[in-house]
């Protein structure tokens, strides 16, 4: 392993991850989401797309196997590994509007608030921020019936999914902030972000 | 004052649509899908977002009353009448990738590329025009496999959604270009755009 940290919670941490290495995100505690983002390092115009995402994998489930793309249809991350395969492309982050008008809690940071101040660093504003992969985020759109709607993380202690980077990447995750909803089981939680080169 | 625009299949146009206006978008012929995307007039970089617009309003469709959101969390625009009530907010735009890599007929030009095509002169680039809001577009996701399902267009001929301008708008609307799945019937048709004061 050639780095780690600790995100602790509602907060966010952003750094560069070169092509080939892998990032393996875990849930200490369980029940905690990632809210993560990410841009081509030579140009942050290119960056993470659900949609296209959603579309070029023909599904709304990321697990093993499933490429990010960015909204130039180029592949960013392939998850490698995946305990949990219960994870989000249809929410935006969580954010200050959010808290205010929907779970009328004003003054509150969100993911959104926290990946904009870390990805800072690089130039890039909150406009740059496109809408997230939400790691461990357990979802549900009913087409059916219209619903949408956030259920509580089914992730468990020590469970985790490792992504590989498929191009030089500047990514961002938070440990979500959201205690308010079922989202995180009412409680924020950290996140622990393990680095490693995966060339041989 | 009535401006008229009548997309032909398969193109896009675009437009500055001023607050207080009320733009209409006709399916002519009925079972034909319409893209559209909307910038900020005064600043580019705040547009139309798909996930935020859902989770603003807390629903999978939208119809009307609702609010279409930017990025910034600003209502650009207001459904104020919808004479169908399926529209989706999922979709990327068909582009020449998903002609070339999903339905393997090949790499043409697709609504993004349209879209993106009628865009130049504000200068945005394809890669800066957002997922849209594709009016009449029928999409079902699976419960079980979570896998999309795009069904025909449900729309009649002479349907129409009413949009209220909130902001000054860069507008772009597509006539959906896809004859390859079920979306628009297997036929491209033309939509039929109105703005009013």
């Amino acid at each position: 392993m050639n780095q780690q940290f600790l995100i602790p919670p509602k907060s966010a941490h952003a750094f560069l991850l070169p092509s080939d290495q892998t990032v393996k995100v875990i849930d200490i505690q369980g029940q905690q989401v990632s809210d993560l983002v990410t841009f081509s390092e030579t140009d942050p115009k290119e960056k993470f797309d659900q949609a296209r995402t959603r579309v070029n994998n023909w599904t709304n489930l990321v697990t093993k196997g499933t490429v990010l793309y960015s909204n130039r249809n180029t592949p960013l991350f392939k998850v490698i590994q995946d305990d949990v395969g219960v994870h989000d492309i249809m929410f935006p982050c969580c954010n200050r509007f959010v808290y205010e008008t929907i779970f009328h809690a004003p003054e509150k940071k969100g993911c959104f608030e926290n990946l904009a101040e870390a990805v800072e660093q690089f130039n890039l504003k909150s406009d740059d921020l496109p809408n997230p992969f939400n790691i461990f985020m357990n979802t549900f759109v009913d087409s059916k019936t219209g619903e949408i709607g956030i259920r509580t993380s089914p992730s468990k202690a020590g469970d985790s999914i490792t992504m590989k980077a498929l191009t030089n990447l500047i990514v961002a995750f938070t440990a979500c902030s959201d205690d308010l909803s079922d989202c995180n089981g009412k409680k924020c939680k950290p996140i622990k972000v393990e680095i490693s080169d995966s060339r041989v | 004052m009535k401006q008229e625009i009548l997309v032909p299949p398969s193109s896009g146009t675009a437009f500055e649509a001023k607050r207080g206006q009320i733009i209409r978008l006709t399916d002519v012929k009925g079972g034909q899908v319409a893209d559209f995307v909307a910038f900020v007039a005064r600043d580019k970089g705040e547009k139309l977002d798909q996930s935020r617009t859902r989770i603003n309003n807390w629903k999978y469709r939208i119809s009307t009353g609702d609010k279409i959101y930017t990025n910034r969390n600003n209502i650009l625009f207001t459904i104020l009448d919808d004479k169908v009530g399926i529209h989706d907010l999922t979709f990327p735009g068909c582009s020449s990738y998903v002609y070339e890599h999903l339905l393997k007929v090949g790499p043409r030009k697709g609504c993004i590329e349209n879209l993106a095509d009628s865009l130049r002169k504000w200068n945005i680039g394809w890669s800066e025009v957002p997922a849209p809001l594709s009016f009449f577009m029928e999409v079902e996701y699976s419960l079980k496999t979570n896998e999309p399902k795009i069904n025909p267009a449900p729309s009649k001929p002479g349907d129409f959604v009413d949009l209220l301008v909130e902001k000054d708008s860069i507008v772009a609307i597509s006539s959906c270009a896809d004859d390859v799945t079920e979306c628009n019937h297997g036929k491209c048709k033309p939509i039929l755009v109105e703005i009013r004061d």
